[in-house]
C-alpha cells in the first residue's frame, strides 16, 4: 500500500497516463493533491488519506471507466462504445456478465436486422423486375409463381428492407444512448459500493 | 453503432430532442410501413384470388346414396362435389362394372367429375 502523497499521486500518473489527455490528467491529479492537502489541514496522515482513498490502481480504473465513458457519451462511435465497455467491465468480474453479454447480444440483433434489411433493399428490386418480366410474359426464368402478386410482394420486400434499415439505425441510437446510462449508473454502483465497504 | 456524426454535432439539430427521431423521418417511416402492410396484403389477395380461396372449415358431411342400376346397359350420373373425397363403387363380383374412386382437391366450380368407365357413352377421360 503507498504510505504518502507522492507515492500515491505517482501510482495514479503512471496508471493513467497514456489513456487520458495530459491537460485532463493534470487536472485529475491537483484534485487529489488538493484533497490531500485539505486532509492534512484536518490533522489527517498521508497514511490514513490513502487507506481512505483506496488502491490508486482501483481509482485509477474508476476515472479511466468514467473518463472514456464521458467520450463516448461526447464523440459516439463503435470504438469509443467499445473501449468504454471494456473500461467498465475491467471495474469487476460480474460486469462481464451484466454488461458484456447484453452488449454483445444487442450488438448481434443489430447486425442481423441490418443485414437483413440490406438484402430485402437488394432483393426487392431485382425481383420487382422479374415479376414484371414474368407478368409481361418476357422472362427468361420462372422466378415467381404468380407474377402478378410478385410484384406488390417484391414492393413489400423492397420497402421492408428500407424500414428495417433505417428502423436499425435509430434502435442502435438509441440503446447507444441507454448503454451510456447503464455505464453510467454501474459506475456510480461500484463506487457506492466501494464507498460502504 | 457508428452515428456518424462530428463530435458534438446533433444528428436531427434543433427540431428533435436527442435521441428521438425527427418528425419527417416519422412519416417516412410510417408511409414505408403503409406501402409495406398494403403491399403484402394486396400479393396475399391477388394470390388467393388466383388459386381459390381455401373452403371454409365447417362440420364434415358425409353421407352415401345409392342408384340402382341393376339391368341397365349403360347410364350416366353425374356428381357435383367440393373438397373430400368421393368414393364410387359397386357391390362385389368380379364382373365389376365401376369402381373409382375420385379426390377433389379444391372446389371444381360446376364441373362435372367424369371418371373414365368403359362401356359408357359421354364420359371423358
Amino acid at each position: 500500500m503507498t504510505q504518502n502523497e507522492q507515492d500515491y499521486i505517482g501510482s495514479l500518473k503512471s496508471a493513467l497516463s497514456g489513456t487520458i489527455p495530459d491537460e485532463e490528467l493534470q487536472d485529475i491529479l491537483s484534485d487529489y493533491t488538493e484533497h490531500f492537502r485539505a486532509g492534512r489541514e484536518e490533522g489527517r496522515t498521508d497514511e490514513d488519506l490513502c487507506r481512505a482513498l483506496g488502491s490508486p490502481m482501483d481509482v485509477a480504473q474508476e476515472i479511466r471507466a468514467s473518463w472514456m465513458v464521458s467520450r463516448a457519451e461526447k464523440n459516439r462511435s463503435c470504438r469509443n462504445i467499445w473501449r468504454a465497455v471494456l473500461a467498465t467491465i475491467g471495474l469487476g468480474l460480474l460486469n462481464l456478465i451484466v454488461v458484456l453479454v447484453p452488449f454483445i447480444l444487442l450488438t448481434l440483433v443489430l447486425l442481423i436486422i441490418l443485414v437483413v434489411g440490406a438484402v430485402c433493399i437488394v432483393f426487392g428490386p431485382v425481383a420487382f423486375v422479374l415479376a414484371l418480366l414474368q407478368t409481361a410474359g418476357i422472362s427468361f426464368i420462372n422466378f415467381w409463381l404468380w407474377p402478378v402478386a410478385g410484384v406488390f410482394f417484391s414492393i413489400g420486400i423492397t420497402s421492408l428492407g428500407l424500414l428495417l434499415v433505417i428502423g436499425d439505425y435509430y434502435l442502435a441510437r438509441f440503446f447507444y444512448h441507454l448503454g451510456i446510462r447503464w455505464l453510467k449508473w454501474n459506475i456510480r454502483m461500484i463506487r457506492k459500493a466501494e464507498g460502504t465497504a | 453503432m457508428n452515428s456518424g456524426a462530428m463530435p458534438g454535432e446533433s444528428l436531427c439539430g434543433s427540431r428533435c430532442s436527442q435521441g428521438g427521431i425527427p418528425p419527417k423521418m416519422v412519416r417516412i417511416l410510417l408511409t414505408l410501413t403503409a406501402i409495406t402492410i398494403v403491399s403484402f396484403v394486396l400479393g396475399t389477395v391477388i394470390v388467393l384470388v388466383t388459386t381459390g380461396f381455401p373452403p371454409v372449415l365447417g362440420p364434415a358431411v358425409t353421407g352415401s346414396s345409392s342408384v340402382p342400376l341393376d339391368g341397365a346397359k349403360a347410364a350416366e350420373i353425374v356428381l357435383f362435389v367440393k373438397t373430400g373425397d368421393l368414393i364410387v363403387s359397386n357391390g362385389t363380383g368380379e364382373d365389376t362394372l365401376l369402381n373409382v374412386t375420385v379426390a377433389a382437391a379444391r372446389p371444381s366450380r360446376n364441373r362435372f367429375l367424369r371418371p373414365k368407365l368403359p362401356g359408357i357413352p359421354g364420359s371423358s377421360g
